[in-house]
């Protein structure tokens, strides 16, 4: 691989060491309507692949080889972002040329090319499909970001995005409109620079719930934007991974400088900032509030990144180093991450161009004890009355749990341009990652007696996955009025998964803790996995009088992991949009109206080893290693099929507002359901897989923007995005319903949305023979469930302002919303149990059902008389909070949440008054609060994490869960 | 031009189709798994065998210690400091939930030893054997544990709270005493595939021990004559560092969640030669300062799980004798067991005596709510409880045998 990069540089670099002799001069100068100047405009003659950028002044200037000039006539195209893209024709006769520009404000970003397709791109003024972009870059120059989940959650229509814990480093997940299909874990799949990234939730010797996200490795600063195809509708052509949309990362690439092309532009900040808890745990939920909240503390952040770009119209670099720190508000919770990128492009010729990425990160994760285990700092003081009482906390502050990543992501490109109107595209990615987890209980202490004589564990998992992209696009036209663009290409992806394990015990010294030092070995595994994925798609796009357009195309699939009897699957998608705007009686002030609508099917891949029929694996115990069962699978399973269909328009009007709806309906057929054999069968390892499911989902998502006020001094921008979603499980081939989550309370079954809380009523109390309410069996319940609500929003939504003032200061906020949602409160119902809340306790003194510690009990109360209606009435109410009447434990969790705001300011206009610009381009500083408030009814920690993780069926789930932090952050950005 | 131009774009379709297939079929093998069918071949039997017994050695410690918890000889509180499983409450309190995790992962297990067991037996006779030692090795464990697997099934689990047997293969539910016969037949069928003196006189105690839970006592006797004798090792479930005994991790020195009742400890007190014997105790503190007794007599993680001895064989065999079945001298079969503790001689025997002595001789060896529920000993909950752990929910959704 290394030989593989070097040689790829070496291409790349070649070409910028050949410029010619000779050359004659184009210039001019870049203003918007106000006559301001526009800094770090590119100005490119595409033909002969050559330009330049602005200066600070506005002004371009870039040499063209006198050979190159043959009177011949070519398009000089000025852009800038945020500005609508401008060219004119130019004839190169040798003499020098002056050409001014002068730029229309984009306000909508239409004008932007966005991804539409796996080779296509097209502006979002004439996509067929519902198209999402985020400008990365900009949303960086007001606000600081952690990693990639801060810059996407809440910011495209139609997209919901978890973080499962307040774990620094912890995972995330999606879900995708109305969350595709019945199967798999609803996530997209991501690429970044066209390598697919490896998007797991790493979970390890376990933590209690949570795991580790390796796109948490990702540095923000250095994305330039991020696109998302939602679904099949869009992302069919990604085959059979497309089915909860595509995310497309696109890192920053190297831009041609302001003046003088060999120029570079290096760009520092330095973010300082904290993170701090939003709940503040109450006496009157937990007797031992006071013992949890006092576990919480301010983790400090630190960043400095630096970046540096530049380079000439041959070859274009940007590099960059960051190295973020970042404590939790747990103890133990903390992040170092030391990444570095080098992004090349090279244009050697013409009809050639080269890109080479690269990315190395070193992230070191230290990862605290929460959710359903004993060593939690959570669960040791707000589960139970006397906190600590399974492990002290000196001993949990010994433990060590810490996780090293390596990983290298690159990918090299070429696109090629044998004769005019055809363009060759191939692409090369890797994705090679180490993840190494040791977690460390020193000798001496005492984990529930567990461990007591220490425990050291080490985990390792290598990933290491290709992907190879390849397509041919050919542009002609057909009765000199049809514009058309086919492409034809492959696309083949490569993963191997290695993972071992080993752990041990009975250290005799507290001083050496390798595990050569353990005097015996406890567990130990190894693991492997091998798979690929190809596909082969060709599509089509006509365009009519560019008011038409019309996309047909198909995509072959072939994956390792389809089943034995089923070789390959095939996806269709079509596509359709008008712009109505250009007809005659469409209103004038309609600067766009676009009709779109579009269907499109992928599909979900069963798991590696679904289609083989039965599987064992070795176990080790007092026997040796014997046969015992591994997987039970299925030689007939096919991929889950997604059917999508959308409609929806994009209009922008009056010079102020812009409107995107979107409404969309998936099916999914062939879903693969689990039919679990009854336990008595002994073929329960796994469920045994068969495409006998359907589900539909069907929502809409708008995203309304609007520019009220807009100027050099003061510009503001509104945006709203409201989302609807329902999803409804229509058949499981007969198969039981599922089950899961703590006390089996949500379900996937036939009727319901999936993942839906579904458990028993209560229908009153029962008596002891004494006429005391029964504690030990319990109040009495139906013996059928009902449907308590679900886990996953129907209504999301977010607000956004972005207001300039005074010319150079920036207010920017963000809130998202949710509705139609319910958290399981488990915290509460086990805490009750373990005799920690109050008005449970009260219940047990006054009803005489147990005695309780000094301290605990309420002796202030009178204790009731069983058989009396005050006694009748207290046991009725008691019944409700028994921890066995789950569905009390559900909870309306809506919430509001002020998610970002930042205020910020661009000292440039300063510098240039102190004719600082020489030696300081651009100085920006900034303050910025994420998470500042969480409104909700909720009564726990808060509404978006989930005690299992973020890869599981089981959702919004509270146990013992690390609240999501406050987190302030001030930031200085010097560009010189 | 053009139609060369238009090849360009197909001609990669054309040649890739197939090569697609090919690509990904080129995968390196799987190292942690094999397929089923490679398994029935003589070389893999002893591997089969392996993992019978493996199972075997997973289900026996911890049905046995649920078994325990449900009796009135352990039991569970949330004062003790290492407590935190509610489903543990569930079991001692006999107020067990459908949804029981704890006793849905044990039935899970049972079921799967069962039909590793079962399995054997038939790949064995699928097999043609250039060795009869190692079919014979196949045939003896398949139906040993598949009978041991019946037992634990009829003794355990229970349709409603005493409606004890158990289902095969998503079948009808049976009844205990059908579930049992089935264990004695696979039992017999054990003997057929052994001459090993030792062997067969372990599975005679365990016929004798599938009678008793019959309480059919008369053919217990039988079987008993012909069981082990004074100087047999004990037949036990082996454990290990990575695969640990139940009693260890729940019950025991790992981490004290069950702690036994008070009698044990009024046992040594009342003689404290028992504590180095037979009783094996040490305390844990609770956070009310309450001293709970909790068993040692597994301390290890690899420590054995006694499932039969010499010892209870006689035991059986003196029952027997005090109920009119068998011959032989009951108080001496009792005393040879105490002589072997070192613990002093009764001078007298009567079926409470043998009781109190099965439940010293039997500790934590899951046997003591068979001994409840065959009515040798009083129930020890009031109203309506569970007397024997519940087919769980997971069975009785996928089972359209079942009500649901």
């Amino acid at each position: 691989m290394r030989k593989l990069i070097l040689s790829l540089l070496f291409l790349a670099i070649i070409p910028s060491l050949m410029l010619g002799q000779g050359t004659f001069r184009v210039m001019g100068k870049i203003t918007d309507k106000t006559g301001e100047p526009l800094i770090g405009a590119n100005v490119f003659i595409q033909a002969l692949n050559t330009g330049a950028a602005t200066d600070i002044d506005g002004k371009y200037s870039f040499e063209v080889p006198k050979e190159l000039a043959k009177n011949q006539s070519v398009e000089l195209t000025a852009s800038f972002v945020g500005y609508k893209q401008k060219s004119v024709t130019i004839v190169l006769t040798g003499s020098s040329i002056q050409q001014d520009f002068v730029l229309d404000e984009d306000i909508f970003q239409s004008e932007e090319i966005v991804v539409t397709g796996i080779a296509s791109k097209t502006s979002k003024a004439v996509a067929e499909v519902s198209v999402a972009r985020i400008a990365a870059a900009d949303l960086q120059q007001v606000n600081a970001y952690g990693g990639l989940s801060q810059l996407i959650g809440g910011k495209v229509s139609g997209v919901q995005l978890k973080t499962s814990s307040g774990n620094v480093g912890s995972g995330w997940s999606f879900f995708v409109r109305g969350g595709g299909g019945l199967n798999g874990d609803g996530q997209p799949t991501i690429y970044v620079d066209g390598v697919r990234l490896d998007n797991a939730e790493i979970i390890g010797y376990g933590a209690g719930g949570q795991g580790t996200s390796i796109l948490s490795n990702l540095n923000a600063n250095d994305i330039d934007k991020i696109e998302f195809l939602k679904g099949p509708a869009a992302a069919a052509m990604y085959g059979t991974n497309g089915s909860n949309g595509v995310v497309l990362i696109t890192t920053k690439s190297g831009k041609l400088l302001p003046g003088l092309a060999q120029a570079i532009s290096v760009d520092y900040r330095f973010n300082y900032g904290f993170n701090e808890r939003v709940f503040k745990y109450s006496k009157d939920q937990f007797l031992s509030a006071d013992d949890a909240n006092r576990q919480f503390k301010k983790g400090p952040i630190r960043e400095h990144f630096l970046s540096a770009t530049g380079g000439n119209p041959n070859l274009r670099y940007y590099t960059s180093f960051e190295k973020r720190q970042e404590t939790g508000i747990m103890p133990m919770s903390a992040s170092d991450r030391n990444s570095v990128r080098l992004n090349l492009s090279s244009f050697p010729s013409d009809n050639l161009s080269l890109k080479v990425n690269s990315n190395f990160v070193n992230n070191k994760i230290d990862r605290p004890s929460n959710d359903n285990i004993i060593y939690g700092f959570l669960g040791n003081t707000i589960f139970r009355a006397v906190s600590f009482g399974w492990v002290r906390e000196e001993d949990l502050l010994a433990i060590r749990d810490g996780a090293v990543i390596n990983q290298f992501v690159g990918s090299a490109n070429a696109s090629y341009k044998p004769i005019e109107d055809l363009e060759l595209n191939a692409g090369i990615g890797i994705d090679n990652s180490e993840y190494r987890q040791e977690r460390y209980f020193p000798p001496g202490r005492n984990y529930a007696g567990l461990i007591t004589t220490g425990e050291k564990s080490i985990f390792d998992r290598k990933n290491k996955q290709f992907t190879y992209d390849f397509n041919a696009a050919y542009t002609y036209n057909l009765f000199d009025m049809i514009d058309i663009r086919s492409i034809a290409g492959g696309q083949f992806f490569a993963r191997t998964v290695s993972s071992t394990n080993v752990q041990g015990t009975d250290f005799n010294s507290n001083l050496i803790s390798n595990l050569g030092a353990a005097g015996r070995i406890t567990g130990y595994g190894e693991g492997f996995t091998d798979e690929k994925q190809g596909g082969l798609f060709t599509e089509h796009s006509f365009s009519y009088l560019n008011q038409y357009f019309l996309t047909l195309g198909l995509r072959r699939d072939y994956a390792t992991a389809i089943g034995q009897e089923a070789g390959a699957i095939t996806y269709p998608k079509a596509s359709f949009a008008i712009r109505l705007d250009k007809y005659d009686f469409t209103p004038d002030f309609f600067n766009l109206l676009k009709l779109r609508v579009a269907y499109g099917e992928s599909g979900f891949l069963p798991s590696t080893v679904d289609a083989i029929p039965l599987l064992w694996r070795a176990e080790t115990g007092g026997y040796g290693a014997g046969a015992v069962l591994s997987n039970i699978g299925n030689a007939k399973i096919e991929p889950e099929r997604i059917k999508e269909f959308e409609v929806g328009f994009d209009t922008e009007f009056l010079d102020m507002f812009s409107w995107e709806v979107t409404y969309y309906r998936q099916n999914a057929i062939n879903s693969i359901v689990g039919k679990i054999n009854p336990p008595s069968t002994g073929l329960t390892i796994t469920s045994q897989p068969f495409n006998v499911g359907k589900m539909e989902n069907w929502g809409f998502e708008s995203l309304l923007q609007v520019n009220p006020i807009k100027g050099t001094d003061y510009n503001l921008n509104l945006s709203l995005i409201w989302n609807y979603q329902e999803n409804k499980v229509t058949d499981m081939g007969g198969a039981s319903p599922l089950y899961y989550g703590f006390n089996s309370v949500q379900t996937i079954q036939v009727g319901l949305p999936k993942f839906q809380y579904y458990t028993f009523d209560l229908l009153k109390p029962r008596y002891t023979a004494a006429g005391l309410y029964n504690h030990t069996v319990g109040p009495e319940f139906t013996t059928t469930r009902s449907d308590y609500g679900s886990p996953i929003p129907n209504h999301t939504g977010s607000f956004t302002l972005n207001f300039k003032f005074l010319k150079n200061f920036t207010l920017y906020g963000f809130a998202e919303w949710a509705l139609n949602f319910k958290v399981y409160n488990y915290t509460q119902a086990f805490s009750a149990r373990f005799g920690n809340v109050p008005e449970y306790n009260r219940y047990i003194w006054i009803l005489g059902l147990a005695e309780l510690a000094p301290g605990v009990a309420p002796t202030h109360l009178p204790k009731l008389t069983p058989g009396t209606p005050e006694y009748t009435k207290a046991a009725e109410e008691f019944a409700k909070l028994d921890w066995r009447n789950y569905k009390n434990w559900i909870e309306d969790a809506d919430y509001l949440i002020i998610r970002e705001v930042s205020l910020s300011y661009d000292f440039t206009d300063l510098l240039k008054e102190f004719d600082a610009t020489t030696y300081v381009k651009g100085l920006y500083a900034g303050f910025s609060v994420r998470n500042l408030a969480r409104i909700t009814k909720y009564s726990g920690a808060d509404v978006e994490f989930n005690a299992t993780g973020s890869r599981t069926a089981a959702r919004s789930i509270d146990f013992g869960t690390l609240q999501t932090p406050r987190t302030v952050n001030f930031w200085l950005r010097i560009g010189i | 031009m053009k139609k060369i131009k238009y090849l360009l774009i197909a001609l990669p379709l054309i040649f890739l189709s197939p090569a697609c297939e090919d690509y990904i079929s080129n995968v390196d093998p799987l190292i942690d798994r094999v397929q089923d069918e490679l398994l029935t071949s003589e070389a893999q039997t002893v591997f089969v065998v392996r993992g019978v017994q493996q199972r075997f050695s997973v289900v026996a410690s911890q049905i046995s210690c649920q078994m325990d918890l449900l009796s009135d000889q352990m039991w569970y509180t949330n004062d003790n400091p290492a407590a935190s499983f509610p489903t543990f409450e569930e079991i001692d309190k006999g107020a067990i939930l459908l949804v029981n995790a704890t006793i849905t992962g044990t039935y899970r297990q049972l079921g799967e030893l069962r039909f590793f067991a079962d399995d054997l037996v038939k790949r064995a006779n699928a097999i043609t054997f250039k060795d009869a030692a190692l079919k014979n090795l196949a045939l003896y464990n398949g139906n040993l544990y598949g009978g041991i697997a019946r037992f634990y099934m009829a003794i355990g689990f229970a349709l409603t709270e005493n409606q004890p047997g158990g289902i095969y293969d998503g079948g009808p539910f049976l009844p205990a005493s059908q579930i049992l016969d089935d264990a004695i037949a696979k039992y017999r069928a054990a003997l057929t595939a052994t001459t090993v003196p030792r062997e067969i006189r372990i599975v005679n105690s365990l016929l004798a021990k599938a009678y008793f839970a019959k309480q059919d006592y008369t053919n217990a006797a039988t079987s008993a004559a012909l069981g082990m004798i004074s100087g047999d090792a004990d037949f036990t479930a082996l454990n290990s560092d990575v695969s640990s005994i139940y009693y260890w991790g729940f019950a025991g020195v790992g981490r004290v969640q069950i702690v036994v009742d008070d009698r044990f400890t009024g046992y040594v007190t009342a003689d404290p030669r028992e504590a180095t014997s037979r009783i094996r105790l040490a305390t844990v503190t609770g956070t009310s300062r309450r001293v709970y007794p909790y068993q040692i007599k597994y301390n290890l993680q690899a420590s054995p799980f006694i499932m039969m001895t010499w010892r209870e064989n006689n035991l059986m065999r003196a029952e027997c004798i005090l109920r009119g079945q068998g011959t032989g001298d009951a108080l001496a079969l009792v005393n040879a067991n105490r002589t072997h503790h070192g613990l002093l001689p009764l001078t007298a025997i009567t079926l409470p005596v043998i009781y109190v002595e099965r439940d010293k001789e039997l500790f934590v060896q899951g046997t003591r709510l068979m001994d409840q529920n065959r009515g040798a000993v009083p129930w020890h909950l009031t109203g309506t409880t569970w007397r024997y752990m519940p087919i769980p929910n997971t069975e009785r959704l996928a089972n359209p045998n079942l009500p649901k």
